[in-house]
């Protein structure tokens, strides 16, 4: 006998019950269901991405349903379950929802020109372009190929990389490769923020 | 993406915050606050009449929980993986006493009607009664009449809950893994309990047999085990205290107290007092998992 069935109730619910069988089954047991707006979340396991640590969190978004609507995050929590946080967030994850839904956050780049107070938008092309170009004239200029004792060394220390706390072996094998092949020395993480 | 299964029990350390895999419940404890809450929950039902009769049969378990003779446990398997589940002839000889002491101490607490069904009760053989105790047990509710079901259960839940504490004091919590039924007698959950204690927010699954508590992880559908696609559900607030979690998957649903937000809330009562959310999922197409011990609604697949 397999008693791990896939249980199921009646989809008339309590119709074939000790509740009708008794005859104490009311006409009125379903009546204020029309009252009530019936709310729909949907429960996402994941990862705080803001340190090292990893803490884990449940996040509850809501949408319209469609396929291609996009949910909004209302609502995170620690995850009890995770064995490195068990619940517990601190300051910075506690405000995790509010991050996600801040009008402040960037969508997309933009450059302030020495001396001026004002952002102006500019195209991720224009952004990439000028961030190589100041990163390759700063490491031409400064590059130390060898030391004293003539040893290669290609150290390039006027320059230093903040990179991202919260990913898998594959991205920070990638990001690693990509810093020390250019000779960058200072890499540090998001998680001292 | 992950199935429950793959999951392993985080092995056990001495903080305060450890999670136990298995929690024992008083079941004089969980009666009496049971009987409470059906009484206060009767006031606004539309099924007040059946919360009255649910409420005198707990304030009976209650009594019996504390005052019967449970006689000795003997053919429990210790070293099963579930070692409530088969108990043998004494167990059932013991919680048929308990249901005529149960059905008598009704009988002048009822009307006509109700006192015809019992007394039809009161005179079935010990064999019937024996071959329906076992098929509500598992989970062939169909299979016994409906009128008789609540107090059958009612009888095993006295005699089971009296053993279960004993039980999980004595079994090896670490060999405990994640399940859909209950790690003591194989019956399934009434609901998810979200509690507070050790940490808050965990998960625990309620036995609607024994009434034992066993952990299960959040967002993790509580019957199949997958967690490709679970919702939460509730009325008006999404924060509400009792929500129901359904699965994608396998198109199941769990109900799930929020205890540490409403302490005096309990798992069949509550579950009960909420069918209007149950009515809403299962005309989106979502079927229940679980039994509720006052309830008993019939399975419709196996």
């Amino acid at each position: 006998m397999n008693r791990r069935q896939f249980f199921k109730l009646c989809a008339a619910g309590a119709a074939t019950s000790a509740i009708s069988a008794l005859g104490l089954m009311s006409e009125k047991a379903y009546a204020a269901v029309r009252e009530f707006k019936l709310i729909g979340a949907k429960e996402t396991r994941n990862n705080c991405p803001y340190c090292s640590v990893g803490c884990g969190l449940l996040m509850y978004s809501q949408g319209s349903g469609g396929k291609n609507s996009e949910h909004a995050i209302f609502h995170i929590e620690g995850d009890a379950d995770h064995p490195v946080n068990r619940g517990a967030l601190c300051s910075k994850g506690a405000g995790l929802v509010d991050y996600v839904n801040s009008p402040h956050r960037l969508q997309y780049p933009e450059y302030r020109a020495p001396g001026s107070n004002k952002w102006e938008r500019i195209s991720w092309h224009d952004a990439f372009k000028r961030i190589a170009r100041l990163m390759k004239d700063d490491r031409d200029a400064n590059l130390i190929e060898k030391n004293a004792d003539g040893v290669t060394v290609n150290r390039w220390l006027t320059t230093g990389m903040m990179t991202s706390s919260g990913m898998a072996n594959e991205s920070g094998l990638a990001t690693q490769k990509f810093a020390r092949a250019l000779g960058l020395v200072a890499i540090d993480t998001i998680a001292r923020n | 993406m992950s199935h429950t299964a793959e999951i392993p029990m985080v092995p056990g350390s001495e903080s305060p915050l450890e999670l136990k895999p298995i929690k024992a419940v008083d079941p004089k404890a969980v009666y009496h606050r049971r009987a409470q809450r059906l009484l206060s929950l009767a006031k606004d039902s539309p099924l007040a009449d059946y919360f009255e009769l649910c409420r005198r049969v707990v304030a009976i378990q209650a009594r019996l929980a504390a005052e019967a003779d449970f006689g000795q446990l003997l053919a429990w398997g210790k070293d099963e993986a579930i070692p409530l589940s088969h108990l043998g002839s004494e167990a059932d000889s013991y919680w048929q006493g308990l249901l005529q002491q149960l059905l008598s101490d009704l009988l002048p607490q009822v009307d006509e009607d109700m006192a015809r069904v019992l007394r039809l009760l009161m005179q079935q053989s010990p064999e019937q009664l024996t071959s329906w105790g076992s098929a509500l047990r598992q989970g062939h509710m169909s299979e016994v009449p409906a009128r008789f079901s609540l107090f059958i259960w009612a009888a095993m839940g006295v005699y089971w809950s009296h053993w279960a504490p004993m039980v999980i004091k004595r079994i090896d919590q670490r060999k405990v893994v994640q399940q859909n039924l209950c790690p003591i007698c194989g019956c399934h959950p009434v609901a998810s309990v979200i509690v507070d204690q050790p940490r808050a927010g965990l998960r625990y699954l309620h036995c609607s047999l024994c009434e034992s508590e066993w952990h299960y992880i959040r967002a993790h559908c509580t019957s199949c085990g997958q967690d490709k696609g679970t919702t939460l559900w509730s009325f008006d607030d999404a924060k509400a205290q009792v929500r129901i979690e359904s699965c994608d998957e396998c198109h199941g649903y769990t109900k799930m107290l929020f205890v540490e937000k409403s302490p005096l809330m309990d798992v069949a009562a509550d579950d009960l007092a909420t069918l209007m959310l149950d009515s809403e999922l299962n005309a989106k197409g979502f079927g229940a998992t679980t039994v509720n011990p006052l309830l008993l609604a019939h399975e419709t697949e196996q």
